[in-house]
């Protein structure tokens, strides 16, 4: 049960305000807490307040939450220094949050005496809080909704890879012709179709300037030299994922027409899947039929719940009186 | 949230009304920024959160215009209480919250200015967007659209809610938007009035050009910068124009 709800702030290395809003619950026994993540750009309210949604079902299973906005987010000082977004993307994935949430943890461990923590959040907050767990011991379980597993398709240039997301996201809606009424009066359709005709010409044009002037392949930008060049796969989250599955629970909810559940599966699932078998006690994975990357209706973030709900009472994260008699199946993968 | 300035020298506070559903995420950091450069010119600033908005409690579906209105009248009390010195609260209202502001500033008496920012002046256009948004879902669940208006409208009447990007929206917050709109507004004379519009092409919306015809005495500005109330490319810090023309009318009709 909730007892209270207070607003917090902490100052984070670099000075920062950090806010963020704490549940506590009467729990009383072993102090474990959820620390919530930003998803994206977003604040700690998250889309649709899907994270007020998930921070009240946590606190009644006895679990004392924090939702916080890291540097840069939501309420908190500090200011991002990348321009683009797809930029502050890769940043995360690169572990941008992971000192902002080792701050919030070493924090509410000496003012409030947590002891052990689970990290959390949707996208962004879901990968940071992964990469969080692989390098603060005191993280015993990690909950990630619509966890990006690659770099950016796009910047990457992972052509494959977007043909056949294309290909099935389309395939099933190209028969309505509502579906393109809808698209015919969408100003997003024009500006698509006017990008596509320059990065035509643009593309034709460079063929053409290298069979004049035979330049070299240009260099691949720095900052992408990183990327593991055959899949596109994040290798931080790789080794993260590997690491964190041997010490800590991990519940990972996909939306079933999430681009980054097709990228999950494509990407990691089906080439480590030998890996996550020999740790899949502790890894959980599920998909919610028809759900979009931020469950945006009801129904999605009901069956969240649920899922959520028996997750933390098989882990031990039960406290409140009633039993959830929800059953359901783990989705089986691949 | 509130922003207190450090040495409070003005007589008059600000109260933000932000926008609907996620339009008010994507553009917190904005409206932060700017309650941050108010508050360091000794403006006192409040960002509230309507019932079943943001941090606040009660669920979305029981959120209406009527229960927006009074939240902004207790933020304004609230106010006016808990920032000493001042005589007057300002509203800065963003899309549907400018809508608000202003049904909030025709009927209270102690508002000095209004600070409109892209403002939903026709309710019933923006209803429109609303439900365009509602229709891509339906293509995302049922890969067509199964409701159109019409049908969305008759569910909303049979008292279910319809889904706007997450968000329940009952029929009375259907009804109510759709019937309001600026143009049937009358300004108080003692309220100076500000709109922003803001485009990346310096263009005005017929509607803005008709209200302006409408009403002479309010001031219309066009701010060149990117629509922060929606998803970008770019990472949004501020709008350095929009910043720009609302401090200075500001300092212009400070009292």
């Amino acid at each position: 049960m909730i007892t209270e709800i207070i607003p917090v702030c902490l100052k984070n290395r670099k000075n920062n305000i950090l806010y963020g809003t704490l549940y506590k619950t009467n729990s009383g026994k072993a102090k474990n807490i959820l620390v919530m993540i930003n998803p994206g750009v977003k604040g700690r309210v998250g889309p649709q307040r899907l994270y007020i949604t998930i921070a009240k079902l946590v606190a009644d299973h006895g679990v004392d939450v924090l939702r916080l906005d890291a540097s840069g987010l939501g309420d908190s000082e500090g200011i991002i220094e990348e321009d683009l977004t797809r930029d502050f993307f890769l940043s995360v994935e690169k572990g941008l949050l992971v000192n902002d949430i080792e701050d919030a943890i070493n924090w509410l461990g000496r003012k409030f005496g947590y002891q052990s923590f689970i990290l959390g959040g949707l996208c962004g907050g879901a990968i940071t809080a992964l990469l969080t767990a692989f390098v603060e011991s005191r993280v015993r379980a990690v909950i990630g909704i619509g966890l990006p597993v690659a770099i950016e398709a796009k910047k990457s240039g992972d052509w494959k890879f977007l043909i056949s997301w294309y290909t099935k996201f389309y395939r099933d809606r190209i028969f309505h012709i509502s579906f393109w009424r809808f698209k015919i009066f969408e100003k997003r359709t024009y500006r698509l179709l006017t990008k596509l005709g320059i990065n035509t010409l643009f593309f034709i044009f460079t063929l053409f300037k290298k069979a004049v002037y035979r330049s070299r392949q240009k260099n691949i930008d720095a900052k992408y030299a990183f990327i593991e060049e055959r899949r596109k796969l994040n290798p931080l989250f790789l080794k993260a994922m590997s690491s964190v599955s041997k010490t800590c629970k991990i519940l990972i909810i996909f939306g079933q027409n999430d681009k980054l559940y097709f990228e999950f599966l494509e990407k990691y699932y089906k080439i480590y899947r030998h890996e996550y078998k020999e740790n899949s006690e502790n890894i959980e994975i599920h998909e919610i039929k028809d759900a979009n990357h931020e469950l945006t209706c009801m129904e999605w973030q009901h069956e969240m719940r649920n899922i959520l709900s028996y997750w933390l009472e098989n882990n031990g994260y039960n406290q409140s009186e009633k039993n959830n008699v929800y059953q359901y199946q783990k989705i089986a993968v691949g | 949230m509130l922003y207190k300035p450090d040495k409070a020298s003005k007589r008059e506070g600000f109260v933000f009304c932000d926008g609907f559903g996620e339009e008010k995420l994507w553009s917190q950091r904005i409206m932060v920024a700017f309650a941050t450069l108010l508050a360091k010119k000794g403006y006192p600033v409040l960002r509230f959160d309507y019932m079943g908005n943001g941090e606040s409690e009660g669920a979305f579906e029981e959120s209406t215009l009527t229960t927006m209105i009074s939240d902004t009248r207790c933020a304004i009390q609230m106010l006016l209480r808990i920032a000493p010195g001042i005589q007057k609260v300002n509203l800065l209202g963003l899309r549907l919250g400018a809508l608000i502001a202003a049904l909030v500033a025709e009927k209270e008496n102690n508002i000095g200015k209004l600070v409109l920012w892209a403002p939903v002046i026709n309710g019933n256009e923006y209803i429109k967007e609303l439900f365009r948004v509602n229709f891509a879902t339906q293509l995302i669940i049922y890969k067509k659209i199964e409701y159109n208006s019409i049908k969305l409208i008759e569910l909303l009447k049979s008292g279910k809610t319809v889904n706007v990007d997450g968000y329940e929206m009952s029929y009375t917050l259907f009804d109510e938007i759709r019937k309001n709109d600026l143009f049937s507004i009358r300004f108080p004379g003692h309220v100076s009035v500000f709109i922003s519009e803001i485009s990346k092409t310096n263009k005005v919306k017929l509607d803005a050009k008709k209200l302006i015809e409408k009403n002479p005495s309010l001031t219309l500005q066009i701010a060149e910068d990117i629509p922060f109330w929606q998803e970008s490319k770019y990472i949004l810090k501020t709008a350095k124009d929009l910043f720009y023309i609302t401090e200075s009318w500001l300092d212009k009709h400070d009292h």
